[in-house]
């Protein structure tokens, strides 16, 4: 262990430091409470053998300085005390002290009291390793939870989540934003002719594109069966302009659509968008009732929501 | 310091001392410490002792005689822990009656009790000295 001996006497700095290298440890000697202190923030401290009177710092300020740190390493504290000073050493254990010996320190006590601080220090460092290990599992359960983990697209939780984000940046910093959402044109038909795995083959080559298209603000979802939400921080002239390229695109992949009624034999996308005006489940509700016109337009399309406005741009072009 | 040797010596060799000055259990504890080859490393530190005490005794003195009691109060205390630590129980009460009388402004009685103690370390010094040849 790294053991910080802190006295002013310089004959009793030296007997506790010896006897501290004596017992196979390191001995950081100190001759101050505040040169105590920059030991310890200077390399890994595993135990404090400190007097408790000294010129400057105290012992017990000391103690209380290492315990106010910010550091999950635990650092274990022995208060050396006069024989006749029991108050002195009730004090400190109730401020933090592990441990009080008595003045002149026996070797063989102090041999003892190593012997334990070493098991403390011990524990506490596994501890410390499984917390770490703990918080790391949290974050990455916290990731899975909201990952969709077919399409690797984010699940309906965190789209709840970031739309909740999304909503409060539109109504503070009025930035606006759009939703443009998918389904599979006759994705029954696949299933069915193909079976259910070939059905999840086309949805995650869908959502593969999908993910190509977005830029990094924007966001995609699984928002239901064969049904993605793509969110996109712009006006909606801007988010339809977006929602109508990813239609596209899907459609240039050409994933084979086996059993598909009509001409078409690769899988297409409808879309309905809806500029995110209201509520979330208000505006949710105008992409979904954009959505089913697109889709009984004769799919493959895109149907804006509410439009008051022309997009010759797009009109010309599909 | 050095007008004291006279007496102080007079006094550590009378064999009518009842206690001896030091407490040799605690040698027998510092003797227990070992260096990385697991030798005794309890003659380098009575040499340290032996070494550094006179210089502070030295430097009690100039305190005591310039009126100055809060460094006499202090340096008993440090002197206390020292010769504690090496077994000099009676050095190490005289320098806590020492920083007492300090604490509480008697000069007078620092005056004595710095002389008391001055005699006690060559006590002290010729115990160690003794035992040193001795093992």
């Amino acid at each position: 262990m790294n053991v910080v001996v802190v006295d002013d006497d310089p004959l009793v700095r030296l007997v506790l430091a010896k006897a501290v290298t004596g017992l196979g440890h390191v001995s950081l000697p100190a001759e101050t409470g505040e040169e105590a202190l920059q030991l310890v923030e200077r390399q890994p401290v595993d135990v404090v053998i400190s007097d408790w009177m000294m010129p400057g710092m105290t012992g017990l300020e000391l103690c209380q300085h290492i315990r106010g740190r910010d550091s999950m390493e635990y650092v274990y504290f022995m208060l050396v005390t006069a024989l006749d000073d029991s108050e002195h050493a009730l004090a400190g254990i109730a401020a933090g002290v592990d441990d009080c010996l008595v003045k002149p320190v026996r070797p063989f006590d102090l041999r003892l009291r190593l012997m334990v601080a070493e098991r403390v220090t011990d524990l506490h460092r596994r501890l410390a390793e499984r917390q770490r290990g703990l918080e790391r599992t949290n974050v990455d359960l916290a990731a899975t939870a909201r990952q969709d983990p077919l399409t690797g697209l984010g699940n309906r939780l965190r789209m709840n989540e970031d739309l909740e984000i999304f909503k409060s940046r539109r109504d503070r910093y009025h930035e606006p934003f759009g939703v443009a959402l998918f389904d599979i044109d006759h994705f029954k038909s696949l299933n069915d002719a193909a079976g259910h795995q070939a059905g999840d083959k086309a949805l995650q080559r869908v959502a593969n594109v999908v993910r190509r298209q977005l830029r990094l603000a924007d966001q995609a979802y699984r928002y239901g069966g064969e049904e993605l939400l793509v969110v996109l921080p712009a006006g909606v002239r801007r988010v339809a302009a977006a929602a109508d390229r990813i239609r596209k695109a899907v459609e240039q992949e050409a994933i084979p659509h086996p059993g598909r009624p009509g001409p078409e034999t690769v899988v297409t996308l409808s879309v309905g968008v809806a500029a995110a005006e209201g509520d979330i489940e208000t505006f949710l509700m105008a992409a979904d009732a954009a959505l089913y016109q697109a889709k009984s337009q004769g799919r493959n399309r895109m149907v804006v929501a509410g439009r008051w406005f022309a997009l010759p741009e797009l009109a010309a072009s599909s | 310091m050095r007008e004291h040797r006279g007496t102080a010596t007079d006094i550590g060799a009378s064999p009518e001392t009842e206690r001896p000055p030091v407490d040799e259990t605690v040698i027998e504890q510092l003797a227990s410490i070992t260096d990385g080859q697991g030798l005794s490393v309890l003659s380098e530190l009575l040499n340290a002792f032996l070494l550094a005490v006179p210089a502070r005794l030295e430097a009690l003195q100039t305190a005591v005689a310039g009126g100055d009691l809060s460094s006499v109060a202090h340096q008993a205390h440090s002197l206390t822990g020292s010769a504690a630590s090496f077994g000099a129980r009676g050095m190490a009460d005289l320098c806590r009656l020492l920083r007492a009388a300090a604490d509480r402004g008697d000069l007078g009685a620092s005056r004595v009790l710095v002389g008391a103690v001055l005699d006690e370390f060559v006590r002290v010094r010729s115990w160690l000295v003794a035992f040193g040849s001795r093992t």
